[in-house]
């Protein structure tokens, strides 16, 4: 089979995994080095295909032979697709060739099972050793952890990688047991857990070297997988709420030190299993959870707290697809506002719909010095409009009514459509 | 702040025009020479002019101290290609020297506005040159590579963006052509630059191309088709330039239709295409459950694996079932694993666990030789940010482990039991036992004694007061002289 080919089936079969981020390794770049490669710490999408997702890195796998039977999965043991296996000179240098242009960031591999889990892993680290060990290159490399892999492969992944991940799929075990048999929660998050002591044994281990009076020997300790570990939670292939998704993850952020929880709304995908429900969840159930999980890792939400007061019309357990979640809490804890942009602290500023956490720096700052107007919200281009009726500040005080008003809701939902006469 | 007009009524005599060549270092020699001469910003007329000399001036021989984040959002904003900029910052500069300290802190003040404005167009401008530049190899004229790439910013940020570029290409030659500067890197030395060039002096194709179209095509789902999300960060005008971009309107003309034979082809068979399954996890450990000998410890940390009594297990990462030998004169009741154990799998290994060790010691009593256990086998914990704060498990979930703790203790067959921490007192010897009024006793009870103190984690929380640390160990000693006084040791 031609290169060509192969990078087609093992591109198709990669392109259901979310992540592609390139972002928070520590820096590196090739200046003296043999090869070709840095990573600074800001992700670089180096493309746009028309799905609206970002291409960083070379994402494919490894191989799309598995022995594991996962309904959602295009790559299934029983799914009619075609198949192909890169080899490990194959993968380093379309990853080389591509990078050389400036079309990626780095390499994204993983694999569908094949044999058994150690030898699948080995695989992998293979293509990220020759890349390190003999090319020298020092992009950015994400690396899909087997689960049930050997601990000695689990470190050579981490030696070489900046992320690793596990996919967790679905955020409770009976849906994984019903949907992927093979899989297992306890051993997904015990292999989370291996890799989180992995790393902060390595940045100790480098605090120590850091102290150290005269740093002499062998140089500087490697972290293990620098830009820490991510996963994915398949949205919609099986009941599970938004409230127990949001849950998981808001447990495994918890557990495992995670950077990341992709949420991929399940799409249809060619061959699919009877065993997935037909209809493909509404792409902004993902983004809502996207804005969910932002406001749990940078909001200081607690994740009941943005599920548990559903929006009219909303199931419960659901996040509206009308309001965005922060403004949907906004207008279900009325009592909560006006929050004071002069006075109030910034747990409670950062509730403010329409305030972005850039944005409350910046009026923390200007605080320091004088007090805060409406026109300077509007000069920093925050969502002023959406903001007002919750803040009062120097030139602005909102009227009571206005934020009890019922009518508060609508002033934020896009206006239902107007009836015609014929 | 806009450059003083030659035609109204400002007294042109006043005004002193600046000619310097327009790069930042320049400007920022120019612009402490007129701040030495308390020259104001209404007074400067700057002149860009490319045939002046660059200036270079090394940052210690001015005493002139503005704040950091002017430095670099005005040197950012300085490859802005508005004629106005330098003005700006000047005036900034002035205001920064003159009362205004705070000026950077005001993110309202419209001139500030305006500088972020400017910073923020350019670094995202240098931020879609890292991103969309494509190189293109060509054999030069030694027979060794040069890859060069034509692109087209909007503002002048090749000096600016270049080294970037040389860090992550450094070991290989490469040009930059743009129409208003073009870099250049040979594998070592120095960054070069050229003056603008024209598209057609850089190579029109690249043989990868055809392969990187192919991943593109590829990695596209065709189910999820948002077109606005691409437009707003990969805008049209950079499509001339991508090998890529021509397939896009074919990828989403087609979209539809393939959507439409996924669903028309929907599955047939579940027939395997990859060789046999592997044995699940849950048939292997049913299989090791079923080969362990029946009513055995090891049987019944295997079986309490698959334990769902509560709703525990669904956050927990493991079951850490108890741990030593069996049986065991004396066994330890803690309340729940926590946050290490639950990782590690094993009882008492977190900072709890290394203050009960060192109580076990002074109390001379060996770890090794006793049962530790715990009354609530999953970590109940609640996630906040990145930490997992303990929870103390309720009665239901005490009442849901019951059954594995009692089936432990028929095991281990323990003389003494101790229960550490009012969780395990409660479940073992009901509510009438008081921590605080009965520890260091030994109580009376089915078959065995019983003795009741605190949980080491207490002693942590509070600080690690050395008498609390003494009378910890001594309430564990009354155990271990019990076992001495009874013979059994």
């Amino acid at each position: 089979m031609e290169l060509i080919d192969k990078l087609a089936i093992l591109a198709d079969a990669a392109k259901y995994d979310a992540s592609c981020a390139s972002s928070g390794s520590q820096a590196k770049n090739s200046t003296k080095g043999r090869g070709v490669g840095s990573t600074d710490g800001v992700g670089i999408c180096h493309s746009y295909a028309p799905d609206g997702r970002c291409i960083s890195l070379l994402k494919i796998l490894f191989t799309n032979f598995c022995i594991y039977e996962c309904s959602y999965c295009v790559n299934r043991n029983s799914s009619n697709v075609r198949r192909a296996r890169f080899t490990v000179d194959e993968a380093v240098n379309l990853t080389l060739d591509f990078y050389k242009r400036n079309y990626i960031e780095g390499l994204f591999l993983s694999s569908g099972i094949i044999r058994n889990p150690d030898y699948t892993m080995e695989q992998l680290v293979a293509v990220a050793r020759k890349l390190r060990e003999e090319h020298d290159f020092r992009g950015y490399i994400h690396l899909k952890t087997i689960p049930e892999a050997d601990g000695e492969l689990l470190a050579a992944a981490g030696r070489y990688a900046d992320r690793l991940s596990i996919n967790i799929e679905l955020p409770t075990q009976q849906a994984l047991a019903e949907l992927a048999p093979e899989k297992d929660q306890r051993t997904i998050k015990f292999s989370m857990a291996r890799i989180r002591a992995r790393r902060e044994a390595s940045v100790a281990d480098q605090n120590a070297y850091q102290r150290q009076p005269r740093r002499s020997g062998k140089g500087k300790p490697p972290v293990f997988a620098p830009a820490g570990q991510s996963t994915q939670i398949i949205v919609g292939a099986d009941p599970s709420t938004d409230a127990h998704i949001l849950q998981t993850s808001s447990a495994l952020y918890a557990g495992y030190a995670l950077r990341r929880v992709y949420y991929s709304a399940f799409s249809p995908i060619p061959d699919a299993s009877m065993r997935l429900p037909v209809q493909q969840p509404p792409l902004l159930r993902e983004h809502r959870l996207y804005q969910a999980d932002w406001l749990m890792r940078f909001y200081g939400y607690a994740a009941n707290e943005i599920t548990q007061s559903p929006d009219p019309g909303t199931a419960p357990g659901m996040l509206s697809l009308e309001v965005d979640p922060k403004l949907g809490w906004a207008l279900a804890n009325r009592g909560f506002f006006p929050v004071d942009i002069n006075r109030d602290s910034k747990a409670r500023l950062l509730r403010v719909p329409g305030l972005g956490v850039r944005s409350v720096d910046r009026i923390l700052q200007i605080r320091r010095v004088q007090k805060v107007r409406l026109e300077d919200l509007v000069a920093m281009r925050a969502g002023v409009k959406k903001a007002m009726p919750f803040i009062v500040c120097a030139n602005h005080h909102p009227s009571l009514n206005e934020l009890d008003s019922d009518r508060l809701r609508a002033r934020y939902t896009p206006t239902a459509q107007q009836l015609s006469l014929l | 702040m806009t450059q003083p007009s030659l035609f109204d009524d400002t007294d042109t005599d006043a005004l002193t025009a600046v000619h310097f060549h327009p790069d930042f270092s320049s400007w920022q020699q120019r612009a402490r020479q007129l701040l030495m001469n308390e020259t104001p910003p209404q007074r400067v007329w700057w002149q860009p002019d490319h045939t002046q000399e660059r200036t270079v001036t090394s940052s210690s021989d001015t005493a002139i101290r503005v704040p950091k984040s002017f430095i670099a959002q005005a040197r950012a904003a300085s490859c802005h290609r508005s004629d106005e900029r330098w003005a700006l910052l000047y005036h900034l500069l002035w205001r920064l020297t003159h009362g205004e300290r705070h000026l950077m802190q005001l993110a309202g003040d419209p001139q500030v506005a305006k500088l972020r404005h400017y910073a923020k167009s350019v670094s995202r401008d240098v931020h879609k040159m890292k991103a969309f530049v494509r190189f293109r190899a060509v054999d030069d004229a030694d027979g060794d590579q040069r890859y060069i790439a034509w692109f087209e910013p909007d503002h002048f940020i090749v000096e600016y963006a270049a080294p970037f570029f040389e860090r992550r290409f450094a070991n290989m030659r490469w040009s930059i052509l743009t129409p208003d500067c073009c870099a250049h890197w040979e594998g070592s030395g120095e960054l070069w630059f050229s003056e603008g060039a024209d598209k057609a002096a850089a190579p029109e194709e690249d043989v990868v191309e055809d392969t990187w179209r192919c991943y593109y095509r590829h990695i596209f789902n065709p189910a999820r088709v948002k077109i606005q999300a691409m437009m707003a960060e990969m805008p049209q005008k950079y499509w001339k330039n991508l090998p890529e971009s021509r397939l896009i309107p074919t990828l989403i003309q087609e979209a539809d239709k393939r959507v439409a034979v996924m669903a028309r082809n929907a599955k047939s068979s579940e027939r395997l295409r990859c060789g046999p399954r592997p044995a699940t996890p849950a048939q292997e450990l049913d299989e090791a459950i079923r080969q362990s000998e029946s009513g055995s410890i090891q049987h019944l940390a295997l079986a309490a694996q698959n334990c769902r009594n509560c709703h525990l297990c669904e956050t927990a990462t493991q079951v850490v079932f108890g741990e030593g030998p069996v049986p065991a004169k004396i066994m330890l009741i803690g309340e729940q694993p926590g946050d290490s154990e639950d990782l590690a799998g094993k009882p008492f290994v977190g900072p709890a666990g290394e203050l009960l060790n060192r109580a076990l010691a002074a109390a001379g009593l060996r770890r090794e030789e006793l049962y530790l256990t715990n009354t609530v086998k999953h970590f109940k914990f609640r996630a906040k940010g990145r930490r997992r704060l303990h929870e103390s498990p309720h009665e239901e979930e005490i009442n849901a482990c019951s059954p594995w703790l009692a089936a432990e203790i028929e095991q281990v067959q323990p003389s003494i039991i101790i229960c550490l921490g009012a969780t395990a007192a409660l479940a073992q010897l009901g509510k009438n036992v008081r921590i605080a009024q009965d520890r260091g006793k030994l109580l009376a009870g089915l078959g065995r004694q019983y003795l009741v103190t605190v949980h080491p984690a207490h002693l942590l929380r509070s600080g690690e007061n050395p008498r609390e640390f003494q009378r910890f160990a001594a309430d564990l000693q009354v155990a271990a002289e019990k076992l001495n006084s009874l013979g059994i040791k």
